[in-house]
């Protein structure tokens, strides 16, 4: 049952504006590869569930029925919404931190990790709006029981109708020195491909992480961010304490229907309107000798993530290396499709794709387990994911690339590039480095809006 | 049945399912649990000696199963695999300056053995950067395929007994015939086709 209403006035960053009296946990928004908006966009409302769950730190050896465990178990005691939305997060909506593979790998790993204990945060919401941008239409759907709450949806529909208060307050932000993490950066890069060398990895993930802080509204950092980068997932997560603020390119996975998709991408080239520069562009990625074989690496994990979960004989690459452009880079993309095999749940195939080689490395294991113990610190959200299991067996979730988590006014910022034997250890730090900045911007920009 | 020493590899599950494809009977053993005893009670009609990094642990594992099976079983060796078969009888392998973990690289090979209605040169998709020194080859292998640039990337044990390696991935998606090559594996071990010897 839901309420389903004509909406041409309201926007999905309008009425989380003014619902914020209902405490709205989350904003899932997209933008497709032209830069017009994505179909659907959601809104969750009053969280009537949380699974906590902490990993990684110093000392932990993993938990082999951990988060799945508690996912799985939260999710089976949600009502099965026979006549659901197609598509809608009717589920836990959330992110796992990249040091879940400590619990997701079936050998576990060698050695203690430092650094302190990541969280993965998922929550129910008692109430979905789903915006349909195709149809005009807004809908009101109750996640947590088979029947509308009529009352309190028709308290929703008047805020909606109600007036919308603009942000006043612009605040500033104040970044920690980053010297040091660029020295650091440099230093991580040279024991990757001293690693490399050494036959213990084939490729891993430096990554930088900025921090500073804040009292600029986390909503209108992530107001800021989804305009400079608009990208096919917008996230903004409002939990306990923190806000994950995000604008990412990359899939991890995906399952509809029973069919698994992943789809890799890489080989980020920034490019703008220029027409004739982005022919050119893709020309020379498709022929560059580094991306490449990175890319096809990609690829090769991809089909063995899909393989694991699937029916024999299923799987097949639908798109390899396609030259795709979006509305601010180019990049390569494949996709790897198949179906998802019976004795597997949506939790199975989720745990067989992550983390994604594009921000581990490969072997996956082994490239995480490195780069964990280099950063000597945890890495969190960076390179996990951001997105959502739902009742009608439907899932899909973003690598948390191009994100920003704020904690108590203090916010922290990551961005990281893959290393091989043939990285240029000046030129990649200082791409690192600049893809830090970029996610500075979103403070600028934020700190003035209508 | 086929066994794949699973050897921590880029990507197991594809080469299970290529294999799965071709054979009846596939068995996995993670490497650190494939010891000879193991192997030896599972009495597989073949062995796959998957890929993985080259590690020196890992090449005495395999290196092991080479030496107790080699010559009675046969046997295929993956990239590491293949490296494992080398060292056994002495030879070495080393870091290429070409090839990265990743490339596509056209095979040229003899059209015998696992190549057998292959043609020459294929398409191959290689992720162990590490090869073969031709000047360390044993004199009991033979060179049964290579790159445009003189890589080895294939070689097979000359007294017949069928026993190959192979420096690219078969299961990879960039090896246009892996599939064919991995059949020509499991119908040699099916039907206890053996090589004829060779000599050059």
């Amino acid at each position: 049952m839901r309420i389903t209403l004509i909406n041409d006035m309201v926007t999905p960053i309008g009425a989380f504006q003014k619902l914020r009296e209902f405490n709205p946990v989350f904003l899932l928004e997209s933008v497709g590869k032209t830069g017009s908006a994505g179909r659907f966009s959601y809104i969750g409302l009053e969280p009537v569930k949380t699974v906590v769950h902490a990993l990684g730190g110093a000392g932990s050896k993993g938990d082999a029925g951990g988060l799945i465990a508690k996912l799985r178990s939260a999710l089976s005691q949600v009502p099965d919404h026979r006549e659901i939305l197609q598509r809608i997060p009717a589920g836990f909506v959330g992110m796992t931190p990249f040091e879940a593979i400590l619990e997701f790998s079936p050998s576990g790993f060698s050695k203690t990790l430092g650094g302190c204990p990541a969280e993965a945060v998922y929550v129910l919401p008692r109430f979905i709006i789903a915006f349909d941008h195709l149809k005009k239409t807004l809908s009101i759907e109750q996640v947590d029981r088979e029947n509308l709450d009529e009352s309190e949806a028709a308290e929703i529909v008047r805020a909606l109708r109600g007036p919308l208060e603009h942000p006043s307050f612009k605040g500033g932000y104040e970044v920690d020195s980053t010297d040091r993490a660029d020295e650091a950066v440099r230093g991580r890069i040279g024991a990757v491909q001293r690693a490399v060398g050494d036959g213990k990895v084939y490729q891993a993930v430096v990554s930088k992480c900025i921090r500073g802080r804040t009292d600029i509204d986390p909503f209108q950092i992530y107001r800021a961010l989804r305009s400079l980068f608009p990208s096919p997932y917008l996230y903004f997560l409002n939990l306990p304490g923190r806000q994950v603020i995000g604008s990412s390119p990359e899939t991890l996975v995906r399952l509809e229907g029973g069919s698994v998709q992943l789809r890799p991408l890489s080989g980020f080239r920034p490019c703008g309107d220029d027409e004739a520069r982005c022919e050119r562009l893709g020309g020379e990625l498709l022929a560059d000798p580094l991306e490449n074989p990175k890319h096809h690496v990609f690829v090769e994990q991809a089909r063995n993530d899909c393989y694991g979960v699937c029916e024999p004989g299923s799987v097949r690459v639908t798109q390899f290396k396609a030259v795709e452009r979006s509305v601010n880079y180019i990049g390569l993309r494949s996709v790897v499709t198949g179906v998802k095999a019976g004795r597997f749940d949506q939790f199975d195939v989720y745990r067989s794709a992550f983390p994604a080689g594009t921000v581990a490395g490969a072997p996956k294991r082994e490239a995480a387990e490195l780069v964990l113990q280099l950063d000597g610190e945890t890495r969190g959200v960076y390179g996990g994911s951001v997105g959502y299991f739902s009742v009608n067996n439907t899932m899909e979730h973003a690598i948390a690339v191009r994100t920003i988590v704020v904690e108590n006014g203090c916010f922290t910022a990551q961005a990281g590039a893959v290393i091989t034997a043939a990285t240029n250890p000046e030129q990649e730090s200082a791409n690192i480095a600049c893809k830090c900045l970029k996610l500075l911007e979103a403070f600028e920009v934020g700190r003035d809006l209508l | 049945m086929i066994l794949i020493v699973d050897n921590n590899s880029l990507f197991p599950h594809s080469l299970v399912e290529s294999a799965a494809q071709a054979a009846e009977e596939v068995r996995v053993l993670r490497a650190a649990a494939a010891a000879v005893p193991e192997i030896a009670a599972l009495s597989p009609s073949g062995i796959i000696l998957g890929p993985g990094l080259d590690k020196e642990e890992a090449l005495k594992t395999n290196g092991r199963i080479v030496e107790r099976f080699g010559g009675s079983t046969p046997m295929l060796g993956i990239g590491l695999g293949m490296h494992a078969i080398v060292a056994a009888s002495g030879g070495k392998q080393s870091p290429s300056e070409r090839l990265a973990v990743g490339c596509r690289v056209p095979v040229v090979h003899d059209q015998r053995g696992v190549f057998e209605g292959i043609p020459s040169p294929t398409s191959a998709g290689c992720f162990n950067s590490r090869v073969v020194e031709e000047a360390s080859l044993p004199r009991q292998l033979l060179i049964s395929a290579h790159t445009l640039e003189g890589e080895i990337m294939a070689v097979r044990y000359r007294s017949g007994a069928l026993l190959e390696g192979l420096q690219f991935c078969p299961e990879s998606l960039l090896t246009v015939k892996g599939r064919d090559i991995i059949e020509n594996f499991v119908e040699i071990t099916q039907a206890g086709k053996w090589l004829p010897a060779m000599e050059s």
